[in-house]
């Protein structure tokens, strides 16, 4: 299989290389969830450029939604599995790339040099446990709650690499009637995500329930969440009664909803 | 410009097959020298593996577990973080690293080929590998299985919280 597929690109290489035996191109290493940079700002060329998007974070579906934001960017590709960014060292974006003849001849790094992240691991602060819903409504999560809660942590990046089945968890979510003393809860993970994402997370996920933005991450690391999603029941002093990557069973949430960590 | 454009797209898919292919029988150990200062070989030992950056903000509000782990591990557990050097330099993963004090064994991938290796096209990444080499436990965040995995190399009282 590897032999036949050396073959094949072998032949094809000697094909384009007669084709564009005297052409120059430039490949423009770029970086989409970097700061934008509009090609207007790059450097100008008489050579014809194809955009490439590192392989790290990424996926097809995110190439198109930034090409119909940015449609000068309409040649991106995913460089898959890095192929031409480790041929040609690239290690920082953007970075323009300009082959000969199928050789490089020039490489720009026109990278600035990255900084150190200045916001982790601050305190959690008391006003950020108060969360508010799309439709606008408080939700405290330090005075003592008047119902059980029962909370599906989620990302609006959905569905995603990291989020492993999470639109079937969402939709089963969806499908749990907590009794009338537990409150059912989606709270969104802040990273990389605005407002107008979890808005549409909603739409897109047909959540009937309220939907919390933790702009501030104060719930998820109140409650230690690190894989997503992920099922929190909190009694109402707000301790944890239940925890897990399943949903708790429907059978038991009247339990629960009576339930006390004490 | 059309045909040529095609071509390119062409081959630019065959080029990665190919190479993907061949990743695949590569051993899976890693020898280096860490930003500590530090040799490494993980080779004939059960290795836990974390890719990263620090623009990654997942990575980094991981990172504390990471350090726990590290420091709190049964010694037959060889724990490795690996910066995958895109974006990134090693002066500035150290200057990370010391302002939270963190002593987590890190190598930098400077020219991506041990993120290549392992088929990591994505952060953070967690791998652990036995003590051939083999992986036998891969995820993107710490879930639950990876935590429950981990634990045998663990106090008894150990929490990942």
């Amino acid at each position: 299989m590897t032999r036949d597929l050396i073959l094949i690109a072998f032949l094809l290489l000697s094909c384009a290389s007669k084709a564009t035996s005297d052409d120059t191109y430039e490949l423009v290493f770029i970086d989409i969830w970097g700061e934008y940079i509009p090609p207007s700002s790059l450097p100008k060329s008489k050579y014809p450029r194809h955009f490439m998007q590192l392989d790290m974070n990424v996926t097809q579906s995110d190439i198109e939604k930034f090409v119909n934001t940015h449609p000068q960017y309409q040649s991106l590709q995913i460089d898959k599995n890095n192929t031409l960014g480790i041929r040609y060292g690239v290690r920082s974006t953007p970075t323009i790339v300009q082959i000969k003849r199928g050789k490089m001849v020039d490489k720009a790094i026109l990278a600035t040099p990255p900084s150190l992240p200045n916001d982790e691991h601050k305190a959690i602060e008391a006003q950020h446990l108060l969360l508010y819903s799309l439709s606008g409504r408080q939700h405290d999560f330090k005075a003592d709650s008047t119902k059980t809660r029962l909370i599906l942590f989620s990302d609006a990046l959905c569905p995603a690499r990291h989020l492993p089945h999470c639109e079937h968890k969402a939709m089963q979510h969806n499908e749990i009637s907590p009794p009338d003393t537990m409150e059912k809860l989606t709270v969104i993970k802040p990273f990389y995500v605005s407002l107008e994402d979890v808005q549409s997370y909603q739409k897109r996920l047909r959540v009937n329930h309220p939907v919390l933005f933790d702009q501030h991450n104060a719930l998820f690391r109140r409650y230690g969440i690190k894989s997503l999603p992920y099922w929190l029941i909190l009694d109402k002093d707000h301790q944890v009664i239940y925890r897990g990557a399943m949903a708790p069973e429907q059978t038991l949430l009247r339990t629960y909803s009576s339930s006390h960590s004490d | 410009m059309k045909i040529r454009y095609i071509t390119f797209s062409l081959l630019l898919g065959l080029c990665s097959q190919v190479l993907s292919a061949e990743s695949g029988v590569h051993e899976r150990s890693i020898q280096g020298t860490t930003l500590q200062g530090t040799p490494v070989n993980t080779q004939g030992k059960v290795t836990y593996l974390k890719f990263w950056a620090t623009w990654c903000r997942y990575c980094i509000e991981e990172m504390p577990h990471l350090e726990r782990l590290y420091n709190d591990r049964d010694p037959s557990l060889e724990v490795l973080s690996i910066n995958i050097g895109l974006n990134q330099s090693p002066q500035l993963v150290k200057r990370f690293l010391d302002k939270h004090d963190y002593q987590i064994a890190t190598l930098f991938d400077h020219d991506g080929s041990i993120t290549r290796n392992f088929n990591v096209i994505g952060t953070p990444t967690h791998i652990l590998l036995d003590e051939h080499g083999n992986e036998i436990y891969r995820s993107a965040l710490i879930d639950e299985s990876l935590q429950r995995a981990l634990s045998a190399y663990l106090p008894k009282e150990y929490s990942h919280d």
